[in-house]
C-alpha cells in the first residue's frame, strides 16, 4: 500500500473509506473479492433481499424478462410520484379537478410528475401481469413456491385495485363515470351486494364527496401498505423457497431418452452391434 | 443485457473473471489507476450528479408557488366596491372599513372633512401618514390596508361597528379605526400592509409588512379617539 | 463397515502416519503441470456485480422509457365530472375493459361478480389444482392449453372492449373511430 506514486485523489478516497465514519457504516471494503462481494450482500438492509450467489440460469434475462423486479421498480417510482403529487392534491369534489389542473400547469415538474406516475401506473398492471403470465409458462408456481403465486395473485388484484382507486382521483369524466360504473357493478354481488357497494362508495347511490376521500385513503395509504407487505412476504418466500426456480428441467421423455443414451454408451447393445 | 459471456459452456470462475469481480480483477485493479477504477469513478461521479439532480428538482417541486396567494401581492376587487365613510360612519363591510379574507386584512377607505378628524396638520401629517403606509388617492380620500392580527399575541381582532374602533377579544387590546393604539396590552399600533392601485383595482402587498408603528403619544396621534368613548368588553 | 472393507479406515493410517511419518520435499511441481480432478461446479455466480448490473441497467432503461413518455405524451384529463351527463360510450380502465365486453353478453351478477370472482380464486388455487410435480411444458399439455386459451379468451375481450366498442357499445372498427382513454 505505498502512497508514493498515488494522486490526490486516492489518498483523500483513502482517509475518507478509512475514517471510522465510513467503516461504522460500510463493514467490508469494495466488493471486488468474493469475501467482500459476499459482505455487501449479507451486510446490506437493501441488497440482503438477494442472496450472495444466483443461479446462472436463472438469472438470464431471456429467462425471468426481469418482469417482477421491474414491477417492484415501477411500485417505488409510483410511490416516489405519488408523494411529490399528495403535496398539491386535495381530495374534496370542488378542487380535485383544480388542483390536477394546477399541477400540470402551474407547479414545477408537476406535468411530468403526473404523467409518470399515470404511465407507471399503467405499466405496472403489464408488468405484473406479463411477471404471472411468464411464472405460469414456466411453470415455476408449482411445489414449492404454491403459496408465494397465491400472494402473487393477491399483489396483482392490490396492483388493480391501486389503478383504480387512482382513476377517480382526478375527479374528471373518465375517471368519475368508470367508478360510478364499477361501483354499481358491486352492488350486484349476491347477497350482500348493497353493502358492498356502501362501504366501496360510502353512500347509497352514485358517486360523490364520500366516495372520493375513500378511494384517496385507500389508493395513498391503505392499498399501498397491503401491497408492502405482501411485497416483502413474497420475496422473502422466493428466497425461502430455494430461490429463482430457473427454466424448467428436461421433461420426463427427454429423462427417459438421455438414461437409454447413457446406457447404450456404456455398454452397448447386441441389437446396436448388429446393425 | 445477456452478454457474450452467458455461454453455460464456460465455468463459473471463468465467467467470474471475463465478466468482471473475483479476485483476480482485484489484483490487476490494485497495480495502479485501472480502467476497471476509471470507471468506478466515473460512476460514482454520474450517480452524484443525477442524486444531487434528482435532490434539486424534488425541492423545486414541493416549494410552493407564492404567486396570488398571502405571502404575495393580493390584488383584491375594484375600488369601486370600497365605498368611502367619514370617521363616524364607518360600518363594517357596508362602507369605510372592508374585510378581505384573502389578504387577512381589512381595507380602510376614509373619507376627509365632517366627523373624520385629523389632529396633525401640514408636513407632520404627511409625514406620519408615510411611515404608517396610509395612501392619498387622487380624489383626496384616504386608504389603508390592516393586517387582521392582533400584535399581542396574534389573535385575530374583529371591528367593533358598536365601540367604532378595534377590540380584541383575548386580551382587549384597543386600536383605532386607522390600527392606531387605544388602550389594553398591545406593545404597539396595529401593522399595515403596502397598498396600491394596480388597473382600477385594489392590491396589497402581503409579503411587506409594516411592524414598526409605535403606540402614539399626544404630539404624534394622527386619527382622534373613536366616538364611542367606553368600548365595553364584548 | 470394518469387516467388509480390507484395506485400512483412513482413521487407521492418519493416526499412525501422523506419529510416525515425516516429511521431506521431492520436487516442486508447476501449476501448469497439475492436472486437476474434473469436478463438477456449482452453477452459481455472485450477485454483486452479476445479477445487480443486470437490474440496474434494467431499472435505468425502465425510467429512460418512462421519463421520454411522459414528457411526449401527456396524462388525460377529460372535463370536470358531471353527474348530469354520461359520456357515450362510458368505459372502465382498459385492464377492466375485457369484463365489459362480457359483460355486454351477461346480467352484471354473472359478468361483474362471479366471472372475476371465480377467474381469482381460480388462479389462486392453480397450484392446488394443477398436481402435476413436472415443470417441462412437453409434460404439461394440458394446463398450459387451458391457460393459453384463458388468456387468449380475455385478450381478445379486452382488445374488443378497447377498441371495437364505440357509442351504445355498438360494434364499431377502429377506423371508424377510437373511444379508449388510459
Amino acid at each position: 500500500m505505498s502512497t508514493m506514486n498515488r494522486g490526490l485523489l486516492d489518498r483523500v478516497w483513502n482517509s475518507v473509506t478509512e475514517s471510522q465514519i465510513w467503516r461504522s457504516i460500510f463493514r467490508h471494503g469494495y466488493p471486488d473479492t468474493p469475501l467482500n462481494q459476499s459482505l455487501v450482500m449479507m451486510g446490506n438492509v437493501f441488497l440482503h433481499l438477494h442472496p450472495v450467489k444466483v443461479s446462472r440460469k436463472a438469472m438470464k434475462v431471456t429467462y425471468t424478462w426481469c418482469l417482477g423486479g421491474l414491477s417492484f421498480f415501477l411500485f417505488l417510482v409510483l410511490t416516489i410520484t405519488g408523494v411529490f403529487l399528495m403535496f398539491y392534491f386535495v381530495p374534496e369534489q370542488s378542487v380535485a379537478y383544480t388542483d390536477i389542473q394546477q399541477i400540470n400547469s402551474a407547479i414545477i415538474f408537476g406535468k411530468l410528475v403526473r404523467n409518470m406516475h399515470r404511465w407507471s401506473a399503467h405499466l405496472m398492471v403489464v408488468t405484473v401481469t406479463l411477471h404471472m403470465v411468464r411464472v405460469f409458462y414456466h411453470g415455476a408456481y408449482k411445489p414449492p413456491r404454491e403459496f408465494n403465486w397465491v400472494i402473487g395473485v393477491v399483489l396483482f388484484l392490490t396492483t388493480l385495485l391501486l389503478s383504480f382507486t387512482g382513476y377517480l382521483l382526478p375527479w374528471d369524466q373518465i375517471g368519475y363515470w368508470a367508478i360510478t360504473v364499477g361501483s354499481n357493478m358491486a352492488s350486484y354481488a349476491p347477497l350482500l351486494g348493497a353493502q358492498v357497494h356502501n362501504v366501496l362508495a360510502g353512500q347509497p347511490v352514485g358517486v360523490g364527496q364520500p366516495t372520493l376521500i375513500r378511494f384517496y385513503t385507500l389508493h395513498v395509504i391503505g392499498l399501498p401498505l397491503v401491497g408492502a407487505v405482501l411485497m416483502a412476504v413474497h420475496f422473502w418466500r422466493i428466497r425461502k423457497d430455494g430461490g429463482e426456480a430457473g427454466p424448467p428441467p428436461p421433461s420426463k421423455r427427454e429423462i427417459e431418452a438421455a438414461r437409454a443414451e447413457q446406457a447404450a454408451g456404456a455398454q452397448p447393445t447386441p441389437a446396436g452391434s448388429l446393425n | 443485457m445477456s452478454s457474450r459471456y452467458d455461454d453455460t459452456n464456460r465455468t463459473p470462475q471463468e465467467y467470474e473473471v471475463l465478466t468482471g469481480g473475483g479476485a483476480e480483477t482485484a489484483e490487476i485493479a490494485k497495480r495502479g489507476i485501472s480502467r476497471r477504477q476509471m470507471l468506478r469513478r466515473a460512476a460514482g461521479l454520474t450517480l452524484g450528479v443525477v442524486g444531487a439532480e434528482a435532490t434539486l428538482g424534488a425541492l423545486m417541486m414541493i416549494y410552493p408557488n407564492l404567486k396570488g396567494l398571502f405571502g404575495s401581492p393580493v390584488t383584491l376587487k375594484a375600488k369601486s366596491t370600497y365605498a368611502g365613510a367619514e370617521q363616524k360612519d364607518i360600518s363594517l363591510d357596508q362602507k369605510g372599513l372592508f374585510y378581505e379574507s384573502g389578504a387577512k386584512s381589512y381595507i380602510l377607505h376614509l373619507l376627509p372633512g365632517g366627523t373624520t378628524a385629523f389632529l396633525l396638520n401640514g408636513m407632520s401629517l404627511d409625514n406620519a401618514m408615510a411611515a404608517q403606509d396610509w395612501v392619498k388617492d387622487s380624489d383626496g380620500s384616504y386608504w389603508l390596508a390592516l393586517y387582521q392580527v392582533c400584535v399581542h399575541l396574534g389573535c385575530k381582532v374583529p371591528f367593533r361597528d358598536d365601540c367604532n374602533s378595534f377590540k380584541c377579544p383575548c386580551h382587549g387590546s384597543h386600536y383605532n379605526i386607522d390600527g392606531e393604539y387605544l388602550d389594553g396590552p398591545a406593545p404597539r399600533s396595529a401593522d399595515r400592509f403596502t397598498m396600491s392601485f394596480s388597473g382600477g383595482n385594489v392590491q396589497v402587498d402581503t409579503g411587506k409588512l409594516n411592524q414598526h408603528v409605535e403606540r402614539p403619544d399626544v404630539g404624534t396621534r394622527v386619527l382622534r379617539t373613536p366616538y364611542v368613548a367606553v368600548c365595553a368588553a364584548s | 463397515m470394518a469387516t467388509t472393507e480390507p484395506r485400512p479406515t483412513r482413521t487407521e493410517n492418519g493416526t499412525a502416519g501422523a506419529t510416525q511419518k515425516r516429511y521431506r520435499t521431492l520436487a516442486v511441481v508447476k501449476q501448469e503441470a497439475v492436472t486437476r480432478v474434473e469436478k463438477q461446479l456449482e452453477d452459481s455466480v455472485f450477485v454483486w456485480p452479476h445479477l445487480l448490473v443486470r437490474e440496474f441497467l434494467a431499472a435505468m432503461l425502465m425510467t429512460m422509457v418512462l421519463t421520454v413518455t411522459s414528457l411526449a405524451i401527456d396524462a388525460p384529463l377529460r372535463d370536470h365530472s358531471n353527474p348530469n351527463l354520461t359520456p357515450n360510450p362510458a368505459k372502465a380502465p382498459w385492464y377492466f375493459l375485457g369484463l365489459q365486453e362480457i359483460l355486454h353478453y351477461f346480467p352484471p351478477t354473472v359478468a361483474g361478480v362471479l366471472i372475476p370472482g371465480f377467474v381469482l380464486v381460480g388462479l389462486a388455487l392453480l397450484p392446488y389444482i394443477d398436481r402435476n410435480p413436472s415443470r417441462a411444458f412437453e409434460d404439461r399439455k394440458l394446463s398450459i392449453t387451458v391457460f393459453t386459451i384463458f388468456a387468449v379468451f380475455f385478450a381478445i375481450a379486452t382488445l374488443a372492449g378497447s377498441f371495437f366498442r364505440g357509442s351504445g357499445w355498438q360494434w364499431i372498427w377502429p377506423w371508424q373511430g377510437v373511444f379508449f382513454d388510459l
